[in-house]
């Protein structure tokens, strides 16, 4: 459903199909991550229900259909550089004379969606040697590691790939997340 | 001890240094923005090597799913918790270590 009355195209999801979708969605993960354990679901209606509300009334603007193919393509890359990160920081602490040379480095991103500059404000933090600081509209701080890494670059390569996960804008229709 | 799970419990054990060097960060690197650093990354590939392990092991779909699942949830909370300690630090201006020239 789209609420057009807000100048801006506001996107909410409060059909009774919606909402039945959200909970039937929800419960399903949590019967997944309980394994079918009834003594849990006590807790896990409430979970579910939360969840539902939250995602209901969570700002949701201009969705982005996310393309199958692309993430199957991006999963390797992302897993690879995850592990150089985790490689990195080993190498790094474990190292007798910690060689770290931290900095603040400003990034602005090319993304004009917000789902998409999310996924990479997240994927940043498991770049080697970045996490993101800050993030404020076009603008991301990423704190590194080491001031000679080239950081721009190598977030510029990332944005690139996670661009190429979204399909094209989508029509005035809504659109599911 | 079959060759599958020679393979998966190596796995489990490749993900213990991980784990480990994040602690070790947490504790040798000087403040809070390069501490998230160590938290963040080594204690993912950790956790990567102890689910891909467990994969390896299991018996059932479902328990596959269950464990990519909560690799996924643990790879966003952390992602997310990392991004909001970051920014709540610098909101609070704690600035961040530099070395001395």
């Amino acid at each position: 459903m789209i609420d057009m009355s807000s100048g801006t195209k506001r996107y909410t999801f409060s059909t009774p199909a919606a909402v039945a979708w959200r909970l039937a969605f929800f419960g399903c993960l949590w019967l997944l991550l309980s394994g079918g354990n009834m003594a849990s679901w006590p807790f896990g209606l409430g979970t579910t229900l939360l969840a539902t509300w939250l995602h209901m009334h969570l700002p949701a603007r201009q969705p982005r259909r996310l393309r199958f193919a692309s993430i199957i393509r991006f999963l390797p890359y992302f897993i690879g550089l995850s592990f150089l990160s985790g490689v990195d920081v080993m190498r790094r602490v474990l190292h007798p004379r910690l060689p770290i040379d931290p900095a603040l480095v400003d990034y602005s991103f090319i993304i004009d969606h917000e789902g998409g500059r999310i996924l990479l404000a997240n994927c940043v933090s498991l770049l080697p040697g970045t996490i993101s600081a800050r993030f404020r509209h076009d603008k991301l701080l990423i704190h590194s590691l080491d001031k000679r890494l080239p950081v721009v670059e190598t977030v510029r390569d990332l944005e690139r790939r996670i661009a190429a996960l979204y399909s094209a804008p989508p029509a005035a229709e809504g659109d599911d997340p | 001890m079959t060759i599958v799970e020679l393979i998966g419990t190596g796995c489990v054990v490749l993900g213990i240094p991980f784990f480990l060097s994040g602690t070790i960060g947490l504790l040798r690197l000087p403040d809070i923005y390069t501490r998230l650093h160590a938290l963040t990354k080594a204690d993912n590939v950790g956790l990567g090597f102890i689910v891909l392990g467990l994969i390896i092991q299991s018996s059932s779909w479902l328990e596959v799913i269950k464990l990519l699942l909560i690799w996924f949830l643990v790879l966003m909370a952390s992602a997310t918790s990392c991004h909001l300690v970051a920014d709540a630090a610098l909101r609070k201006k704690i600035k961040p270590w530099t070395r001395e020239k």
